[in-house]
């Protein structure tokens, strides 16, 4: 048994809406069809996406801060949606733990989205079915692509790499060790579902220094800043010459 | 949650037809043997309970984004409270019809009864299968208690023995156990209304949105919803009603599904030989399910999702900490 998921570091994210974009770009030109909109040029275009990004402030003005937090499917080990899907279009594969719905299945009623804790499930109201992120399971087996690129889309368009792709029941997997070496954690354990992905927290880096510290500057740190002067100068140098 | 107009359509709807029906074979079963009935009224009583039951399948189907699949609902029925609601629908209605045709091909009453019992039984799982279908999401704490199933059956059955006995009356027998027999239902929901919202007041989810982000921040504030201001996850977990409008309408429901009802009935009881007996126990039957619409849309409004927390729109019901308010009242809260 394995169990894919994604590793969102929220220290790293930077909320350029990179692998919501990227997301919807591929899932919509992919084997899964369109992921339709509504209104897409107009006053309150709306649509069906995979993975949003959504923006929090935290603290109190002028101290705030601003935590961007992408969510998609997690992918629950004991995912209640599945157990509630009455006609077996929601399932969770067993060969990798992807939950996936088969949209020729799907009736439409809804209930899944219900049954998610986190709404992750989005209604398509042109197709009349349930959509939900695949976690590229159109991209991650594909051969025609090249090795390094079959990762979610959303993993391989992130610029700051905040995204990590793997399976999270083996120990040796990057994912796995992002999870382990910088205190990954899930989202609402309180509900029961046990999600899959998880998110690494957003750190704030202190360094605490006795005055004595401060005020002597260490030999090396001068070295180096001798040595980037001349640098700098000697460029200036070869510039400014004829 | 929204209030899904089909949805509260199929339940009120569906509700009456299962009650009228479990009136029905009861009534046969118990009555029966002193002639209680001429075949208008079983027929008429019949049709009725198979019209509401095939008005609320009927709209049902305006929920489903592919209505032409819904077939497919009965296969999960091992694992879905919502396939076995389908399947229960299928064997109740099938079981009304057969019902009716039995008595009119004059089939031996051992054999009708036996139907009728199946009847009853499919329409209590029915009920039980809706009602679970809500109760089933643990973390919507307003739904997944045992009053929600309790409270489906109370008022299927109250607004069946109601429109049974509008149909009697219509057809001309104003039989008084009958319409006692309603008002000690409406009662009955009634007092099961004000517990089930006694219960709602007591209904404290100790989680707010540092929960749902894992981040112990004093102020978190929602700036972005995430690509577009409105979509599925802000439409369909939340109502937009506000609490003055959902105070007036819940007045408005419990007078309409039980109070107006049961002033009805006693009106009838004072003026015994009414000549207008047929149209004041239509207007109760019709007020009550007027009532039981607007019930149940506050059944679904009312349901607070665990997903909203994402949303800042989640109601942290934090007054209403047990702990909290023991404490307030002067008894020590527990220390460990």
């Amino acid at each position: 048994m394995s169990q894919l998921a994604l590793v969102i570091d929220l220290n790293k994210c930077v909320g350029c809406h990179a692998c919501a974009t990227n997301c919807k770009a591929w899932n919509t030109a992919g084997e899964f069809g369109p992921l339709t909109d509504t209104e897409p040029y107009g006053k309150q275009p709306e649509g069906v996406w995979f993975n949003r990004v959504q923006t929090y402030e935290i603290g109190k003005y002028p101290k705030t801060e601003v935590i961007n937090f992408p969510k998609s499917c997690m992918h629950c080990k004991n995912a209640p949606c599945v157990d509630v899907c009455p006609t077996g279009a929601s399932y969770k594969r067993e060969e990798d733990g992807i939950v996936l719905v088969n949209y020729d299945d799907c009736i439409g009623c809804k209930y899944c989205s219900w049954a998610c804790p986190y709404g992750c499930r989005e209604f398509d109201g042109h197709e009349g079915v349930m959509k939900k992120c695949t976690l590229c399971v159109d991209r991650i087996y594909n051969e025609d692509l090249p090795e390094e690129e079959r990762k979610p889309a959303c993993v391989l368009a992130c610029p700051t790499r905040a995204r990590t792709f793997g399976d999270i029941d083996d120990p040796e997997s990057e994912a796995s060790k992002a999870i382990r070496e910088k205190h990954g954690y899930r989202l609402l354990p309180e509900a029961g579902a046990g999600p899959s992905n998880h998110y690494l927290p957003q750190r704030k880096v202190k360094v605490e220094l006795d005055e004595d510290e401060i005020c002597v500057k260490p030999l090396a740190i001068l070295t180096i800043e001798k040595k980037i002067t001349s640098y700098r100068e000697q460029i200036f140098d070869d510039f400014m010459s004829p | 949650m929204r209030p899904e107009r089909s949805l509260i359509l199929l339940l009120v709807l569906a509700g009456v037809g299962q009650g009228i029906f479990v009136f029905l074979a009861v009534a046969d079963i118990a009555w029966g043997s002193y002639g209680w009935a001429r075949p208008e009224v079983i027929y008429w009583l019949g049709v009725s309970s198979l019209a509401f039951a095939f008005a609320g399948m009927a709209a049902s189907l305006f929920h489903l984004g592919n209505p032409m699949r819904g077939w497919k609902a009965i296969i999960r029925w091992q694992s879905s409270w919502l396939s076995r609601e389908a399947v229960s629908m299928g064997l109740f209605s099938g079981a009304a019809a057969l019902y009716l045709l039995l008595y009119f091909f004059s089939a031996p009453s051992g054999l009708r009864t036996l139907v009728g019992l199946a009847g009853i039984f499919a329409a209590f799982a029915l009920y039980i299968s809706s009602a679970m279908l809500y109760a089933r999401i643990s973390f919507v704490r307003e739904w997944s208690n045992k009053l929600t199933a309790i409270n489906f059956m109370a008022f299927g059955l109250a607004s069946g023995v109601a429109v049974s006995y509008a149909v009697l009356c219509l057809l001309g027998f104003n039989y008084t156990a009958v319409r006692e027999i309603a008002a000690v239902l409406a009662a009955v929901g009634l007092i099961l209304k004000a517990a089930s919202l006694a219960f709602n007041k007591t209904v404290y989810v100790p989680l707010d949105i540092k929960n749902a982000l894992v981040m112990n921040e004093p102020n978190i504030k929602l700036m972005s919803t995430g690509t577009s201001y409105e979509h599925y996850n802000t439409k369909e977990y939340s109502s937009g009603f506000t609490d003055a409008q959902v105070r007036s309408v819940l007045i408005l429901s419990l007078f309409a599904a039980f109070v107006l009802p049961l002033i009805i009935w006693a009106v009838m009881t004072q003026w015994p030989d009414t000549p207008a007996a047929g149209i004041l126990a239509s207007l109760a039957a019709l007020s009550m399910i007027a009532g039981l619409i607007a019930e149940r849309g506050l059944f679904f409004i009312q349901g607070n999702h665990l997903q909203n927390l994402y949303y800042a729109t989640f109601r942290s019901n934090s007054a209403s900490n047990p702990l909290l308010s023991k404490a307030k009242k002067g008894t020590p809260a527990p220390v460990k």
